[in-house]
């Protein structure tokens, strides 16, 4: 009777789920991150071969969800570490008391603004990753809309409905967009910029690099991403032009911090020693242009040259303390979707 | 003392009387039926005895064990039920066979005892067989094979034949009896069928709306009936309303008294006369009589059934009266519809009501 | 317990095992359905800190045109679909009862197609049929599929089966007997159609309506692929807890799903409770007679629908083996390489596939044991009532507000139960929660179909209620248990909306790395990980109909009748 076998078949299976057991010996961390799906694979494993005591175990979520759910949980965190999460959110965890300062090896040979500017850090940056507009060349030809050389082009009527960008509230660098606009273009400016843009918005994501996929496979002509996602689509032959922006581009630091009330402190140390590693700044270059330590940088493939150059003096202070205002102001004025077309 | 003994059962279901104040004696080795109409409690009562139901006062003592708060797998009964209720995945084997191989008994005592069941119910060649492949008669032998294998103190019958064609209830109630008097077994049977009571029975529990109405041989209960239900229930019959003098009865619309066999105090008093015991005459008769009309005949084949209408506008009756006849006495007769017939009655056939019920009728 | 010392101690001593049984069984309904929507009702009442401020989420709720924006959409969609679910689910479910078109049992098959996948898949398909880069986007209605028309026919398809199903079972339930009687008064076919037809189905027909308007209601895997900037309440509640974090909102927008639900479900309720009421069961079945005009326009539209749902899931299929829509359209098979994407890799997968084992396992056996205890045990009958009640309630709670509310139960530091949360367990008992009441109700019909002197039967020959049930009730009811156990397993594979709370790294979800990935932007991958899906529920349903064929050549014997 085929059914009773299978009904056997399954009794094991029920046994090894019910004895899910921690694994032995090895010091477990769990690890926070809004680095890109792709690259987690790569890094754990570099990381695990220099120290295979040490399991990470990955939560990995957009910028904002990440930050949110840390705040969420700022009473009873389940978070160890956090590697590579925006720099402005890790200030505003800092600010809330939630990071456990350390000053970790080598700390001396990164730039200086990669490195929080306490005496002891609460957080060091791994990369910088940086705005950026994915152009399809082949939808702007099709719709006779023009590559555009700055930001403010976006507003033009030309666009309209053929923009999209991620939601300041859930992606970093959705944030980091609209942070490095109000930096350049002054409050009142950079609202009504917005206000313009809005117009021309086909849809708010909720990730980062989505508006960069839409953008590669043709659902939209421009997206605002980042620069590292532009570059990836392009090498899998998208017909992408990465735009880098007359006014200057936005940009902010992944960062590494240990959370406070960690009961592995010394794994989570080991780590945020390793993440600054040259090793580790080689493979972070792998993907990005500007890392933490400036004699590795090498040219990323098909990433936009001389990048660097464009980034703003970003106040990350400002940005971090300033963070939950501007959140809130956006959602009032973009987020109600009063009009959904 | 009897081997059941039920006595002052009372049960309700809500507001519902279900069994009012039931006692009862029932001796070894008889075979009794609960007898009433749907909703009169009999099935109630059969289930109480073997613990389906609990009662809410009273105690059944069973072969001198008070059983009254025992649980029904601690009983000592067999069941069979209307619906056969045969496990349709177990053959007729093993239908038999599962209370037997519960208990663990030795295969080959196994084996041989539901081989002789088999055989004492002529299923023999079925035993592989699954119930759904057996006739409607056949699966209730099967059922009462299984009732029977575990040796019962006690047999019931929870209206084993109402599913059954005419045939096959006829045939199958033979059966019973034969195997109630060959193994001798204490049996109870409920059933709405008076037939099947009056041919199986050793006494019959006739039951109204939660209350036994009368207990007794088949031929009393029919002959005998203690209450105006019961006449009614059994058989078909006349009630009249009468007036005693004496020795002797005054029927409204009778020329003359009817001589009492029994002897009663005097007043009026309910009376039943069976159809059957109504005489027709064409011609005014000798003796005490009633004069009326022939309302309507029915044929019924070896009889002939006859209403008619007491001439009397006194009659307090509003029932017209029913009388049968056999064809062979009918055919002295001329019966047609609105001609007059003259009736009689022996004294003897003359049934009155117990003193209580008569005035509670 | 009241309930137990009302019993007369006939009952109370003989069948304590069975009391204690049905009493766990209302513990754990409690624990596992109520106590949790109570939390949630009662966090939508309490702001950030835990206190008590009565209305004033719901105030600044209404008080917000966006959020309340929501709301008015997500109730055009759902009376939308509805409409069209319902309608178009009857006459197919017509073509398939009273006309004598042929292929009945293919379009049968067919149009159960989108129960295989998870919500989704139709609406990744449409993206690929008519989005900006659809093969087809000329024909699509409207402006674009980005919205509240992409939602709307991405919920219609994933809804049809289920609505199909239930007009099904009402339109083959009529009396021919009427038909006849209508004809032979020499009625026109069209008066014998809303005269003798539609009435008879009504019930089925409310009953379809007020499910499709439920589950659209209470899906956010349609909304949140295809919706674009169309919010609706799913959505919402979503961004609300996981895009912010914002619990107190999110349960403020819990309760108000939970509302339209609890009144459908009343509706519904009501309704087949008239059903039963003017259902004869002596009715004959109606034997359609051939009409050439009347078959040919079935068969064109059973055609239209069947292939209409076979393009957009056959969509979604093809679009994951290509290298890079829309550019490059040669086979691949990157799309499946999930380890290197958003989603939780091919763990998701094997995570979802236990998940289901286990749900589908520990369900089945749960859920008819309750059935059992209820339908066939004697005593406690207040208690049994409840029971029966508490079994009917999952019908009426979207998945979402159950996760949530399983959020603020279990992963409060005080709850006993707190261990569970973020384990497999949490997903596996949320699902069964969730999916308790059509095995609950398809376990008590085939119970309630073996009689009941079973038991008295067993009594008599001192056989324990224990042996009974494995050596005849469990027997006969297996068809039934098989049924069950391949729609929990179906169920658990596809769904998303309670797990999309409860999964933590460990055990994401083929259907939660769905969403994640198209969140994500990365569709096709998603396309192909609904394929995975979609697969692995084909193979399953398949191996179901192996086995209950298996099974019925070898109860044969005694399934005659």
């Amino acid at each position: 009777m085929g059914y009773k076998t299978v009904l056997k078949g399954l009794l094991p299976l029920a046994a090894t789920v019910l004895s899910t057991g921690a694994f032995a010996g090895k010091t477990e961390l769990t690890v926070y991150t809004a680095f890109e799906a792709d690259q987690l694979k790569e890094y754990e494993k570099s990381f695990e071969s220099a120290h295979p005591d040490i399991d990470i175990r990955w939560v990995r979520d957009s910028t904002g969800i990440v930050t949110a759910k840390l705040l969420a949980e700022k009473n009873n965190p389940k978070a160890d570490v956090v590697w590579g999460l925006a720099a402005t959110s890790l200030m505003l965890l800092k600010q809330e008391g939630m990071l456990q300062p350390y000053k970790p090896q080598g700390v001396e040979k990164l730039r200086k603004s990669f490195v929080d500017n306490a005496a002891t850090p609460s957080w060091v940056g791994a990369e910088a990753w940086v705005a950026s507009i994915c152009y399809n060349t082949v939808e702007g030809e099709k719709n006779n809309v023009p590559a555009p050389a700055s930001w403010k082009d976006l507003t033009k009527p030309v666009y309209k409905g053929h923009v999209i960008m991620p939601n300041p509230n859930s992606s970093g660098t959705g944030f980091l967009d609209v942070s490095s606009w109000i930096q350049m273009f002054g409050e009142e400016n950079a609202w009504a910029y917005m206000d313009g843009l809005h117009q021309n918005i086909s849809r708010y994501t909720h990730s980062g690099s989505k508006p960069c996929k839409l953008a590669a496979s043709g659902e939209t002509t421009i997206g605002i991403s980042f620069a590292y996602r532009g570059a990836k689509s392009k090498k899998k032959g998208a017909p992408l032009e990465i735009i880098t922006p007359t006014e200057g581009l936005g940009w902010d630091l992944e960062a590494t911090a240990i959370i406070k009330g960690t009961d592995k402190l010394e794994a989570a140390q080991k780590l945020m020693d390793w993440s600054i590693t040259r090793e580790a700044n080689t493979m972070y270059n792998k993907y990005y242009a500007v890392v933490g330590i400036p004699s590795v940088e090498k040219q990323v493939p098909f990433y936009p040259e001389n990048i660097g150059k464009k980034m703003i003096d970003n106040n990350f202070e400002w940005a971090a303390s300033n963070r939950q205002a501007i959140l809130a102001e956006w959602q009032n004025r973009y987020d109600g979707k009063s009009d959904p077309k | 003392m009897s081997y059941l003994s039920i006595s002052h059962l009372q049960k309700s279901f809500n507001d519902l009387l279900a069994l009012n104040d039931i006692s009862l004696e029932i001796e070894k080795g008889e075979f009794i039926c609960f007898l009433g109409p749907s909703g009169c409690g009999k099935t109630t009562l059969l289930r109480t005895i073997c613990g389906l139901e609990s009662q809410d006062s009273g105690s059944i003592i069973q072969d001198s064990v008070d059983i009254s708060r025992l649980s029904a797998e601690k009983r000592d009964f067999g069941i069979v039920f209307q619906s056969y209720a045969l496990f349709p995945n177990l053959s007729v084997f093993d239908n038999i066979a599962f209370g037997l191989v519960n208990q663990r008994r030795p295969k080959q005592e196994i084996t041989d005892k539901v081989n002789e069941l088999l055989s004492l119910t002529g299923l023999q060649e079925h035993a592989q067989k699954y119930p759904s492949q057996l006739s409607g008669g056949q699966q209730q032998r099967v059922a009462l094979c299984r009732a029977l294998a575990m040796e019962p103190g006690l047999l019931l019958l929870d209206e084993p034949l109402s599913a059954l064609d005419a045939k096959i209830r006829e045939h199958l109630r033979r059966e019973i009896c034969r195997i109630h008097r060959k193994l001798g077994l204490t049996t109870i049977m409920v059933t709405h069928d008076q037939t099947e009571a009056m041919t199986m029975a050793d006494r019959i529990v006739v039951m109204n709306a939660g209350r036994i109405e009368h207990v007794g041989t088949p031929e009393e209960i029919y002959l005998q009936p203690a209450s105006a239900f019961v006449a009614d229930f059994i058989g078909t019959s006349n009630t009249l309303y009468g007036e005693i003098k004496d020795t002797s009865l005054l029927l409204p619309g009778w020329t003359a008294p009817v001589a009492l066999v029994e002897k009663r105090t005097g007043g009026e008093t309910t009376i039943l006369i069976r159809p059957e015991h109504l005489t027709l005459h064409n011609e005014q008769p000798s003796g005490p009589h009633a004069q009326g009309t022939i309302s309507d005949i029915e044929f019924l084949g070896s009889q002939l059934s006859v209403e008619l209408k007491l001439d009397d506008h006194q009659t307090q009756s509003n029932k017209a009266l029913k009388a049968t006849l056999s064809l062979q006495d009918a055919h002295h007769l001329t019966l047609t519809r609105n001609c007059p017939v003259w009736i009689s009655v022996q004294p003897n056939n003359v049934c009155l009501l117990a003193e209580q019920e008569a005035s509670a009728a | 317990m009241n309930v137990l010392l009302k019993q007369n101690p006939l009952t109370r001593l003989s069948f304590s095992g069975q009391g204690a049984g049905i009493v766990l069984s209302i513990i754990g309904m409690l624990v596992f359905l109520v106590l949790p929507v109570w939390s949630l009702l009662s966090r939508s009442v309490e702001n950030k800190d835990g206190e008590f401020i009565g209305l004033a989420n719901f105030a600044y709720y209404f008080q917000t045109p966006a959020l309340l924006e929501s709301a008015w959409n997500s109730l055009i969609i759902a009376a939308a679909c509805t409409l069209l679910v319902t309608s178009s689910a009857f006459l197919y479910a017509y073509a398939l009862n009273r006309t004598s078109m042929p292929g009945k049992s293919v379009f049968r098959l067919l149009a159960q197609l989108p129960m295989l996948a998870p919500s989704m898949m139709p609406a990744i398909g449409l993206i690929y049929l008519f989005g900006n880069q659809g093969v087809i986007k000329e024909w699509f209605p409207a402006d674009s599929v980005y919205g509240a028309g992409g939602i709307i026919v991405g919920l219609s398809l994933w809804c049809f089966p289920h609505a199909l199903i239930i007009i099904n079972t009402a339109l083959s339930l009529s009396d021919k007997r009427l038909h006849e009687a209508a004809r032979v008064m020499g009625t026109p076919a069209w008066r014998r159609f809303l005269t003798v037809t539609l009435p008879a189905a009504r019930y089925g027909l409310i009953s379809a309506a007020l499910v499709v308007f439920t589950l659209v209601l209470a899906d956010f895997g349609v909304p949140k692929v295809i919706g674009g900037q169309f919010d609706v309440l799913a959505t919402d509640i979503y961004k609300r807890v996981v895009g912010q974090q914002n619990f107190q909102m999110g349960a403020v927008v819990g309760v108000l799903l939970l509302l339209p639900s609890l009144l459908a479900f009343g509706l519904d309720r009501f309704f087949q409770r008239k059903q039963q009421e003017s259902f004869s069961t002596s009715a004959v079945p109606y034997k359609p007679e051939a009409n050439t005009t009347k078959d040919t326009l079935a068969l064109i539209y059973c055609s239209v629908v069947a292939i209409g749902l076979m393009t957009v899931i056959g969509m979604a299929i093809y679009a994951s083996f290509v290298t890079f829509w829309p550019y490059n359209l040669s086979f691949t098979l990157a799309n499946y390489d999930f380890d290197m994407m958003d989603g939780g890799g091919w763990d998701a997968w094997f995570n979802s596939i236990e998940m289901a084992f286990l749900t589908a396992l520990i369900g089945s056996l749960c859920i008819f044991l309750v059935a059992w205890l209820n339908e066939k045990t004697k005593g406690l009958k207040q208690s049994r009532n409840l029971l029966h009640l508490l079994a009917f309630m999952p019908l009426a709670v979207p998945g979402l507000v159950l996760g949530l509310g399983y959020i603020f139960f279990f992963n409060h530091p005080d709850n006993p139960l707190h261990w569970i949360y973020g384990t497999m367990t949490i997903l596996v008992l949320s699902t069964i929660a969730h999916y308790f009441t059509v095995p609950y109700l398809t376990a008590t019909t085939a119970l309630k179909q073996i009689p009941n002197e079973f038991s008295a039967v067993a009594d008599s020959l001192k056989v324990s209620q224990a042996q009974l049930f494995r050596r005849v009730t469990l027997p006969l009811s297996l068809p039934a248990l098989l049924d069950i156990s391949v729609y929990l397993f179906l169920a658990a594979i596809t769904t998303v909306s309670a797990v999309v709370f409860l999964y933590s790294t460990d055990t994401t979800l083929a259907a939660v790395a769905i969403l994640n990935m198209d969140e994500a932007g990365d569709t096709s991958p998603a396309a192909a990980m609904a394929t995975v899906v979609f697969v692995s529920a084909t193979v399953v349903r398949l191996i179901h109909s192996g086995l209950t064929a298996s099974l019925r050549k070898h109860s044969q014997a005694w399934q005659l009748k």
